[in-house]
């Protein structure tokens, strides 16, 4: 209806009662003017009586204010009724393109189900497709972990292995050490040793020479024991044949004092030779270079051993650390994956989400379908519907998630505080 | 010897994810896609020492199962967690009172769960 609708029939009753008005007035100043007229000639000519009369005079003139207001309404407004019969043209008209729209919004709104199932088969196909990716996701963490346990479980046999072999290594590394000590105290002994050879063989070599001037001391015995036999003989001499057999004696003496300084003299060069010889034999062996030369290899030798004993410590602390690092990372590793399976829940919650929008599109649907019967049957005043009001309140006892009934409430407050609907829920987590 | 644990929940996702985690914390895993299917195992005297089970299924869902399991004998003292994304009081409640030792909320995490585990089957 078009918005001077409300207008209309008072304008209609205002014109009709303005007319009627107007023509009753002409038809009375007519009845005035033509009354005497009427009864003194027209009624005695016609032979009929006065009442008779009057109430034919009443008729014609209701007629002629009819006819009058017919010419009138049709003269002024088009329309011998006023307006009306061109308003219920109106109307008649307005009805038809009415029922029209609604026919067409009815056919747009028995039209929605198809759009939703095509809405909802999206949505299916975005639940399928997740649910599809999330398990695939969840093989290849499986087969990921599989892997990980088998270096995990390599790395622990290969660790208690090399905690082994370490531990093996530390009693060969102690006993290094201790057959360093030993090897540092032989040297030691060695070198002791060498020092006192040298100290007595030298003792021995001045000893020998020593005995040099015994010889000396033999020798000048042996030629005062010659210069005695010597005098002996020239007294023996002097003394004639009494001193025949003296002279004999002195003259064997003297002999014996030559034997003795000859045999002296070999006995020095005896002495002599064998001195030279130890001397000319351990002068290697007891020449302090040497020694000196012994000790600084033996030396070196020691600290090689000693360092060697270091490097091997370092490279087995190594090991240790580099299989504590790994095994560690791999533990954290474990605790990832775990963490990352557990998150593959996204996947379920998602989908009950879009299984409750798949149902609020079907709930849609039933209220289009609902307002579409409405609009084809608008003309009857009794239908009845479900308001959608009570479709959101039925959507919201369906829900099972805090964040569905949170963005729900967000939503119909325009937008305001979050957490409205959060009363009613527990912890994530809640033993009874 | 090694726990077992039985789960139930429609999504294959859900089963395979948590069984992994379970198994990885080294327990044993007994699976079910529904409650009709785990309540048969039960009836035929499956051994297990916790259920842990979700509560939006089709068909029965997950506190009907639970009144059905306390009835028999061999669970009645059995502990029994809900994982499910469901996190209201009057719902938390309800399971309660069928005999459930308690609830988590999904997406839970490796630890939170493994941490309530340890603690129903102490």
């Amino acid at each position: 209806m078009s918005p001077s609708s409300p207008r209309k029939p008072r304008q209609i009753m205002l014109r009709s009662i303005l007319v009627t008005l107007g023509v009753s007035v002409v038809t009375c100043w007519f009845v005035f003017l033509a009354h005497g007229w009427y009864h003194a000639s027209l009624l005695p000519t016609l032979g009929v009586s006065v009442a008779l009369g009057d109430a034919l005079g009443t008729l014609l003139a209701m007629m002629a204010a009819l006819v009058g207001q017919l010419v009138v309404s049709r003269t002024l407004f088009n329309d011998e009724m006023f307006g009306v019969a061109h308003m219920q043209t109106r109307m008649r008209e307005e009805r038809e393109k009415m029922r029209l729209v609604a026919d067409e919004v009815a056919g747009e709104l028995l039209a929605v189900k198809t759009f939703d199932d095509v809405v909802r088969n999206q949505l299916d196909g975005v639940v399928d497709q997740t649910e599809s990716a999330a398990f695939d996701m969840t093989q290849r963490l499986q087969t990921i972990d599989q892997v990980v346990g088998r270096l995990d479980n390599f790395v622990t046999r290969t660790t208690s292995e090399s905690l082994q072999r370490i531990e093996d290594s530390e009693a060969s590394i102690a006993q290094n050490r201790a057959m360093i000590g030993k090897m540092t105290e032989y040297i030691q002994r060695r070198i002791a040793a060498a020092e006192t050879d040298q100290q007595r063989v030298s003792q021995v070599v001045a000893e020998a020479r020593a005995l040099e001037s015994l010889v000396q001391l033999i020798r000048d015995i042996a030629a005062q024991t010659n210069l005695l036999a010597l005098n002996a003989a020239i007294e023996a001499a002097r003394a004639g044949e009494a001193g025949r057999g003296f002279a004999v004696v002195a003259d064997e003496v003297r002999k014996l004092s030559q034997e003795s300084d000859k045999a002296v003299t070999r006995i020095n060069q005896g002495i002599q030779a064998v001195a030279t010889t130890i001397e000319e034999q351990f002068s290697d062996a007891l020449s302090t270079q040497q020694v000196d030369k012994e000790r600084a290899i033996l030396k070196v030798f020691s600290e090689q051993m000693a360092e060697l004993s270091r490097s091997y410590e370092e490279a087995t602390e190594n090991v240790k650390n580099v299989l504590a690092t790994v095994q560690e990372c791999s533990t954290e590793l474990s605790s990832m994956f775990m963490d990352t399976l557990a998150s593959v829940q996204f996947q379920d919650v998602t989908r009950q989400q879009l299984e409750h929008v798949g149902a609020a599109l079907r709930r849609l649907d039933s209220h289009a379908i609902m307002l579409a019967e409405r609009l084809r049957a608008f003309e009857n005043p009794q239908m009845d519907f479900t308001p959608l009001s009570e479709h959101l309140s039925a959507m919201f006892d369906q829900y099972v998630m805090s964040q569905q009934r949170d963005t729900h409430l967000r939503t119909l407050s325009g937008g305001g505080t979050a957490r409205a609907g959060a009363g009613s829920e527990g912890p994530k987590v809640e033993l009874f | 010897m090694s726990k077992r644990i039985f789960l139930v929940d429609d999504s294959a996702t859900i089963l395979l994810s948590i069984s992994n985690i379970l198994t990885k914390a080294g327990f044993e895993t007994e699976k079910a896609a529904n409650a009709e299917e785990a309540l048969r195992k039960f009836q035929s005297g499956v051994k297990v020492d916790l259920l842990i089970t979700d509560l939006n299924m089709p068909g029965m869902n997950g506190i009907e199962l639970i009144k059905e399991v306390r009835k028999l004998p061999n669970y009645r003292f059995m502990p029994i967690l809900f994982l499910t994304t469901e996190s209201q009081q009057t719902k938390r409640a309800e399971a309660k009172a069928a005999g459930a030792s308690g609830w988590l909320v999904k997406p839970a995490t490796a630890e939170s769960l493994l941490n309530t585990i340890k603690l129903v089957l102490r």
